[in-house]
């Protein structure tokens, strides 16, 4: 952090503890960016570097049992704009009073989750997270140019060196340096005049965590499926879903899983959470049920963190366990309202293996669907229901596959885990760490 | 920020963009700074915060591509040595072809400003008396009915400025929006639970202006949610909405007029313009002038003052939106619909306001046309697909159609799919109504956000597949 800023910090502080607040918190996040942006022909099209420092305060003011509590961002560090700043937070703090609770007490010690690609770090300190981002930009480029019958219309290398340092009235000081490298690209098979393509999108924690040549191959093929696609036709029985997929299912990129939202300590004090402490999640299992952990513990994942936005300590979670609900995830506020331990940041989705091998999966006299990616999976968090573009997905039938896109998977969630079987082979992917393969034994598939 | 101000740092961008020019034929620079305040409010709790984004991107045209920097710090005399420093260690590329932002430069100097106004300036009301608001359409809803769970009242105001400085040409804006989002939850008869949203849009607090009629119809059709069906999977004629119409317009072909997308072969529409691809009856737009919608600006994030452009007209395919480095590849002209989510990510062809312009049907007649189809309401959004024209609109919520009339019977969490052309082309009637309702943002795949707003008139279309 540089030294400007550490000035800034301590006059903050300063202008917090000589205030009428109860309580503060002060949330520093600064952002280093190296991005390159690749249109058609493998050319450059725009680099981008970037330096981001946000400062926020959160002032806490009790009135009786009642607290109330504001967050600011603090853009001038001015001593009068200080102090102005925070008498508008108080103000607001009176004005937005709710049920008691109090902050995050200073933690002990906080895990060792490795979450830092140390070249990065060790580039953006001389400046060269550029040079670090082109490289591996040309590296991807000259792979996807040993590719037959497909081509790189556009590609995104974001890669970015994080700190986050959260301190508070309590003695709370959580300082962590992460990084990321986030990958997008767009391929297009052909073959005469006839065109398709496949979008895929990624994030990690480091740049080796990219296998640039499973990365490369593995989508040159699915564009080429999608090139030899068809629409499916409108189907009802077994649906696998594998690949990304599964991982889309469980963990949606644009919405909430389900699963985890209800397990929210903050939604049950809404009334909105469907899970009791201590009972089944759905009335019945018929195949595997349900375990699913959150652990933000896992080395190099990316939703590995060492604490949470209050500053309170990560630790792995059992959420679900043989279907039945056993602990809520909560913020330092909302375990207070439930009476429970506060739970530390929102991690890994980690669900156990089933009791299935693949090959016992994908073993049926009838045919089968299986989707490998989603256009858009996009589930109501509430209540469950979804109905998402397939992006790409086989019909088997005798142990063939035959390559479909488009139709929709529709269904409720919470209905379709009743009736599926897991892998008991697992993967590891950002932010998932669980069973291969699922398969629903009765779940539809929209078509002609 | 105060006019003083922003003049002081308009002239100062000026000053500031001049270094790039003294080596390189273009460059800008462009200036954020937007403010966002929420009240929520639900049965339990009441919670007020405020975020900000501040910062600069300069950007340097350097004969092949653009080079970007980007700050949070807006010092004078820090952007002054680290812009110099920028310009310094960026070197011209090696092939420098003449770029097309170079040759809209003016020649003399234009200097100005744009403001939107709002009827009520949100900055007047007392936070106490926003609460007051709030707590009174909470209480309205939820009142209406004990099967009523929870209620949540999201209040949002923003407030930006953003100013852009070229060789000659320092243009500013500053534009304010308030939004109030109503989300009743409900238990459903199959047990889980759900929820029915509307939003109220408008430039100023002017958007918290809600009739109780209009609460209770929101927590009336929330009543209709514990009962409502899954749709069996097919094909419907069906009546859509201005929400839905708005999604249509924005998601399955606005999209795939994007001229970056265009750029790259990834858009089917590349093949179609100046082609029929829709009956006559049929115009989409994109209007970032249309006044007073979420997507409305002045001018884009490249200065490029705003006006409207046909995406289809009359049934041809128009032309597409444009950034500036796209117009340059594709040898058009620039629109003006450079815009970028934050003063630190790239700018991209991006939407505006986009909608289907109105026709000549009542939407009653519509209605009335349809013996067996669904009316839908409204939509949470959707997913573009530019390369195969595939339409994909995810929860929508609908309701049956019976020999002409509305029957109160809902579905719940429908999607639509299917083939744009095929769709268009199935358009039979288009209402006489124009409304520009939509006020979310709009993400290029999974990202780049920007405010935008969607919308049209009523349609209607048979043989809509929906699931």
């Amino acid at each position: 952090m540089d030294v400007q800023t550490k000035k800034n910090i301590a006059l903050l502080k300063k202008e917090l503890e000589s205030s009428s607040v109860t309580d503060w918190k002060i949330t520093v996040a600064s952002i280093t960016r190296a991005n390159v942006y690749v249109t058609k022909d493998q050319q450059i099209e725009d680099t981008l570097e970037s330096e981001r420092i946000d400062i926020s305060i959160t002032v806490y003011k009790r009135v009786g049992d009642k607290v109330g509590e504001s967050t600011l961002p603090i853009k001038s560090f001015k001593t009068a704009d200080i102090k102005k700043q925070i008498m508008d937070g108080i103000t607001i703090c009176k004005h937005s009073l709710n049920k008691g609770y109090h902050i995050a007490p200073k933690a002990v010690s906080y895990p060792d989750v490795a979450i830092v690609d140390t070249k990065m770090v060790n580039a953006a300190k001389r400046g060269k997270l550029d040079e670090v981002c082109l490289n591996l930009v040309k590296r991807l480029t000259k792979e996807f140019k040993k590719q037959k019958s497909v081509r790189l219309s556009s590609m995104e290398l974001h890669t970015s060196v994080h700190n986050v340092l959260i301190l508070n009235s309590k003695g709370v000081k959580a300082e962590v340096f992460g990084t990321r490298v986030h990958l997008e690209h767009i391929i297009t098979a052909f073959k005469g005049d006839n065109e398709q393509e496949f979008f895929n999108m990624v994030t990690y924690r480091r740049l080796s965590d990219i296998k640039i040549k499973d990365e490369v191959k593995k989508y040159s093929i699915a564009a080429r499926h999608v090139l030899e696609s068809t629409k499916p036709k409108k189907f009802s029985g077994k649906v696998i879903l594998s690949s990304d997929a599964i991982h889309e299912f469980f963990t949606p990129e644009l919405s909430a899983s389900p699963f985890i939202m209800h397990a929210f300590a903050r939604i049950k004090h809404m009334s909105m959470s469907r899970y009791e402490l201590d009972k089944k999640i759905i009335p019945k299992f018929n195949c595997d049920k349900l375990t699913i952990s959150n652990n933000p513990l896992l080395n190099y994942n990316v939703n590995a963190m060492p604490f949470d936005d209050d500053g309170v300590r990560a630790r792995k979670l059992l959420v679900i366990k043989d279907g039945v609900f056993k602990n809520y995830i909560s913020s330092k506020r909302y375990a207070d309202y439930l009476g429970v331990e506060p739970t530390g940041p929102i991690g890994v989705f980690e669900m156990k293996h089933g009791s299935k091998t693949k090959s016992e999966l994908y073993k049926s006299k009838e045919a089968m669907y299986e989707i490998v990616s989603f256009s858009s999976f996009v589930p109501n968090w509430v209540s469950g229901d979804f109905a998402a573009e397939v992006r790409l997905g086989y019909m088997i039938k005798n142990g063939k596959k035959k390559p479909f896109k488009g139709g929709m998977f529709v269904g409720n969630m919470f209905d379709m885990v009743k009736d599926m079987w897991l892998s008991k082979e697992v993967v590891k992917a950002p932010g998932y760490h669980g069973p291969a393969v699922a398969r629903f034994e009765n779940a539809t598939v929209s078509g002609d | 920020m105060n006019k003083k101000e922003l003049d002081t740092f308009k002239s100062n961008l000026s000053s500031l963009v001049n270094i790039i020019f003294k080596k390189f034929h273009y460059g800008d620079i462009l200036f954020i700074d937007s403010v966002e305040k929420r009240i929520t409010k639900d049965k339990e709790s009441i919670d007020v915060n405020e975020d900000s984004d501040r910062g600069i991107k300069v950007r340097i045209y350097d004969g092949e591509k653009f080079v970007e920097w980007c700050t949070s710090n807006t010092d004078s005399s820090y952007l002054k040595k680290r812009i110099t420093a920028f310009v310094n260690k960026t070197k011209p590329a090696k092939s420098h072809k003449p770029f097309i932002g170079a040759s809209l430069l003016p020649t003399t100097q234009v200097n100005e400003h744009f403001t939107s106004t709002p009827k009520i300036n949100p900055d007047t009301i007392p936070l106490k008396s926003k609460i007051t608001k709030l707590n009174g359409f909470f209480n309205t809803i939820s009142n209406h009915s004990k099967k009523i769970i929870n209620t949540r009242v999201i209040y949002l105001e923003e407030s930006e400025t953003r100013i852009f400085a070229t060789k000659h040409k320092a243009l500013s804006q500053s534009i304010s929006n308030c939004r109030v989002i109503l989300m009743p939850i409900v238990q459903a008869s199959t047990g889980e639970l759900r929820y029915h949203f509307e939003s109220f849009f408008d430039n100023g607090y002017e958007a918290t202006n809600i009739p109780d009629a209009k609460l209770i119809k929101c927590a009336k059709v929330t009543m209709k949610m514990i009962d409502a069906k899954k749709i069996k999977p097919g094909r419907y004629t069906a009546v859509l909405s201005p929400e839905v119409t708005g999604l249509l317009a924005h998601e399955s072909f606005g999209h795939g007029m994007e001229a970056d997308t265009i750029y790259k072969d990834r858009a089917k529409a590349k093949s179609y313009l100046n082609l029929y691809i829709a009956p006559k009856r049929v115009s989409i737009v994109d209007n970032p002038a249309f006044e007073g919608r979420n997507g409305s600006y002045f001018f884009d994030d490249e200065g490029n003052l705003s006006k409207p452009t046909y995406l289809i007209k009359e049934g041809i395919v128009g032309t597409p939106i444009a950034d500036l480095h796209s117009a340059h590849l594709l040898g058009i002209t620039p629109g003006n619909n450079g815009r970028c989510e934050s003063y630190d990510h790239k700018a991209y062809s991006r939407m505006s306001n986009t909608y289907f312009l109105a026709g000549k049907d009542k939407p009653s007649d519509m209605v009335k046309s349809v013996k067996n189809g669904i009316y839908l309401h409204y939509s949470s959004g959707g997913m573009e697909d530019p390369k195969g024209w595939g339409v994909q609109i995810q929860g929508c919520v609908g309701e049956k159609i019976k020999d002409g009339k509305l029957t109160g019977e809902f579905l719940y969490e429908i999607g639509i799919s299917g083939y744009l052309p095929e769709i268009l082309a199935n358009i039979t009637m288009v209402g006489n109504k124009l409304e520009v309702p939509g006020s979310g943002r709009c993400g290029k795949g999974h990202k780049e956000w920007v405010r935008v707003s969607e919308g049209g008139s009523h349609l209607k279309i048979e043989k809509l597949e929906l699931a």
